[in-house]
């Protein structure tokens, strides 16, 4: 993707452990996913209005637009994410209504730009997942995605890094994967695709220590190929807090 | 050395110093002194006790580093205030291993004396076992270094214990429940020594086939989940874990220095590395019994006989629950199983004998199915009747069985009054996987399959 390019995984996180954020921006943690190889639904950051034409071309329609701002976190509440954009032109007036509804909300608002999104076509939607525990180090989760995540609990987890075998085997290890082998009548799904995510967001936590969890909910995995949409990163808070730490 | 070479003295030592060993019997530098005497320690023993001439016939030295001779193991009784001057002795005499069995050290919250112990004993390359534990048993040395009963069962599998009471009151049930074992670690603490060196020197241990673990807590998960990983391929581990509960955690967080980990990850873990997690004590023991008592099977087709529908059914369950297959009777064992059964049995799986069925037939079929290719493994399940003596059904079922020679598995249930009691703990004197119940009979095959699944996922 050349959004991605330059901006090297090491880089996204000392710029954001330099200005002391833990949650990575939508387009940082989707640049990370990229390099990892994982399937990103496309997107772009318009910093300013007039790159909004050309990043709506590049990424292609439908499309999603949001705020893109440490301090707005339920975007949908005061108007900041759009769907469904079909345009240049709706794009280019989504752009400036998101910035009008974040500056009423919050006018002190920190504003880093707005993410145009590619809408994905819908799948089952699972979830991955990833945290470092206190005693086993980096594990990955695999599960039930969507909104449930919490209410149903249809996980399993692998200490990582993991092999593909190993993925795939946490992965039937689920109630879900029922849906996986293909549940009543639908095709089954692409059991390698979601196996390779799993693999890939292991070797992340493996390799990067400072990042504390990853979540991908929804991944939506097709018959062929699997998507993720929404990738969260944390880093760890020791790393940006350190003058707290020491008070 | 060698991580093996390293622990070795704890469990093989020549010599042993007790520092801080006691005249008056009932306390623990008493007590401790007095099992390494009566279980048949053939090494050295010096008491260490700047007041006495002599304890229980040993004589006695004010001081270790006065003794005129190597020592291979200290075992530190002394008050916690006392101990790191004993470790530092102890460093200064050379000995490469030392059991703390001292209290108040992390699981009171005094991390700093015990981090300052064990740098002392790091500084002179000597590891350390606790401290806060009753001590070691190692049948293959006749050594019961412990402060526990005296007696303890020989047998094959290792355990090692976060808990101390929990690991002394398994020394009592070793005898009572014929539970035999190689060794006992109480782990204690684990400022050096943890689960995770023991299981890397039980894994070459040639007297361990099996290691079981009560464990509360880790301190390095990761390198438990290595060890644990590559000692499952030479033998099975069952670990107990308790804290799985939120309230469970908090109660083990407390009860010791340890903080109990995020169970889900714990989980995990433990699979990954091959690892059985039992979900009771009970559970565990009935696994480790089957384990050490029996082969892995070849495959999975298990065979029940029963002479009682209802246990049978009981079992029938209890095998679809944990996922065991049972096969379908092929005619031509059925035909073979004819002459045994009255036409109203049941030739299904469970096969029926009838509550008539003594130990003659018994002996008959127990043999017949394990000296079919096609059959894996034998779940006997006998139901005490009026007329039938459980003890001769018993000796039969052993006797079919290859009598402690079995080479497939095989598990037997005596479910009944006194005298089914009497013949299911003979059964486990002559090591034969007997439970009291159908459904325990079943788990402990359940093991040996769990087994034979992990072995096959690593070719």
């Amino acid at each position: 993707m050349k959004q991605s390019k330059g901006h090297s995984t090491r880089k996204i996180i000392e710029s954001a452990i330099a200005s002391s954020r833990t949650l990575l921006f939508e387009h940082e943690a989707d640049a990370i996913a990229r390099q990892y190889g994982i399937n990103v639904a496309r997107s772009g950051l318009a910093r300013e209005e007039k790159q909004v034409s050309v990043i709506a071309k590049r990424v292609g329609f439908p499309l999603a637009m949001k705020i893109v701002s440490p301090d707005i976190v339920h975007k949908s509440d005061i108007g900041a994410v759009i769907l469904n954009i079909g345009s240049v032109k709706e794009a280019q007036r989504a752009y400036s209504k998101i910035l009008r509804n974040v500056r009423n909300a919050n006018s002190r608002a920190c504003i880093e730009g707005v993410l145009l999104q590619r809408m994905a076509t819908k799948g089952f939607e699972f979830v991955v997942g990833a945290v470092r525990d206190a005693q086993f180090g980096p594990a990955v989760m695999f599960g039930l995605g969507g909104i449930y995540v919490e209410l149903f609990k249809d996980v399993s987890f692998r200490l990582a890094p993991l092999s593909r075998s190993e993925a795939i085997s946490m992965m039937r290890q689920t109630k879900s994967s029922a849906l996986l082998k293909g549940f009543r009548g639908s095709e089954p799904l692409d059991i390698r695709s979601g196996a390779e995510t799993l693999v890939a967001v292991g070797k992340l936590m493996h390799e990067e220590e400072a990042i504390e969890s990853i979540d991908i909910n929804p991944l939506f995995i097709y018959s062929k190929g699997d998507l993720a949409v929404d990738v969260r990163i944390l880093l760890r808070k020791a790393l940006t807090n350190v003058e707290s730490a020491h008070s | 050395m060698t991580a093996k070479e390293e622990l070795e003295p704890f469990f093989a030592p020549k010599s042993i110093a007790v520092v801080g060993a006691s005249r008056k019997p009932g306390k623990i530098g008493h007590e401790i002194l007095r099992n390494i005497k009566l279980s048949g320690f053939s090494g050295n023993v010096f008491p260490i006790n700047p007041g006495a001439e002599s304890i229980l016939d040993f004589k006695c030295y004010e001081n270790i580093t006065k003794i005129p001779q190597r020592i291979d193991l200290a075992i530190i009784v002394v008050p916690a205030v006392d101990t790191e001057a004993a470790v530092r002795e102890c460093g200064e005499k050379k000995v490469p291993a030392a059991i703390i069995i001292s209290s108040g050290f992390s699981e009171v919250g005094n991390t700093d004396l015990e981090r300052s112990i064990i740098e002392v004993a790091q500084k002179y390359r000597m590891r350390i076992i606790g401290p806060n534990t009753f001590g070691i048993f190692y049948a293959g040395s006749k050594m019961n270094a412990t402060f526990g009963p005296n007696y303890v069962l020989g047998g094959k599998t290792a355990f090692i214990t976060q808990s101390g009471a929990l690991g002394l009151a398994l020394m009592s049930w070793t005898t009572e429940e014929r539970y035999g074992v190689s060794a006992i670690v109480s782990i204690g603490n684990k400022a050096d020594v943890d689960d995770a060196d023991l299981v890397d020197y039980f894994s070459l241990d040639e007297s361990v086939k099996s290691i079981l673990i009560y464990m509360e807590g880790l301190k390095n998960g990761r390198r438990f989940f290595e060890s644990a990983k590559r000692a499952v391929k030479n033998k099975p581990i069952v670990v107990i874990k308790a804290g799985s509960s939120q309230r469970g955690a908090q109660a083990a967080s407390s009860h010791t220095g340890s903080i109990a980990g995020q169970d889900i990850v714990f989980s995990a873990a433990f699979e990954q590395a091959g690892v059985m997690r039992a979900e009771s004590m009970t559970q565990a023991f009935d696994w480790i019994q089957a384990i050490n008592e029996n082969p892995v099977p070849e495959g999975e087709k298990m065979v029940i006989v029963t002479n009682g529908g209802g246990i049978g059914v009981l079992a029938t369950d209890r095998c679809e629950k944990l996922g065991l297959s049972l096969m379908d009777i092929p005619a031509d064992l059925k035909e073979e199983l004819r002459t045994l059964m009255p036409s109203f049995g049941s030739m299904r799986n469970p096969i029926d004998l009838t509550a008539n069925a003594d130990d003659e037939v018994y002996r008959k079929m127990v043999s017949i199915l394990l000296a079919r290719k096609d059959v894996h493994g034998v779940i006997a399940l006998f139901c005490q009747t009026a007329n039938i003596d459980p003890l001769l059904v018993g000796e039969a079922i052993i006797a079919s069985s290859g009598g402690g020679k079995a080479t497939k598995p095989i598990t037997a249930a005596m479910v009944g009054g006194h005298l089914s009691q009497v013949a299911y703990s003979r059964m486990l004197e002559k090591k034969f996987a007997a439970y009291p119940t159908a459904e325990r009979a079943v788990d402990g095959m359940y093991a040996l399959i769990a087994r034979r699944r992990e072995l096959e996922s690593r070719k």
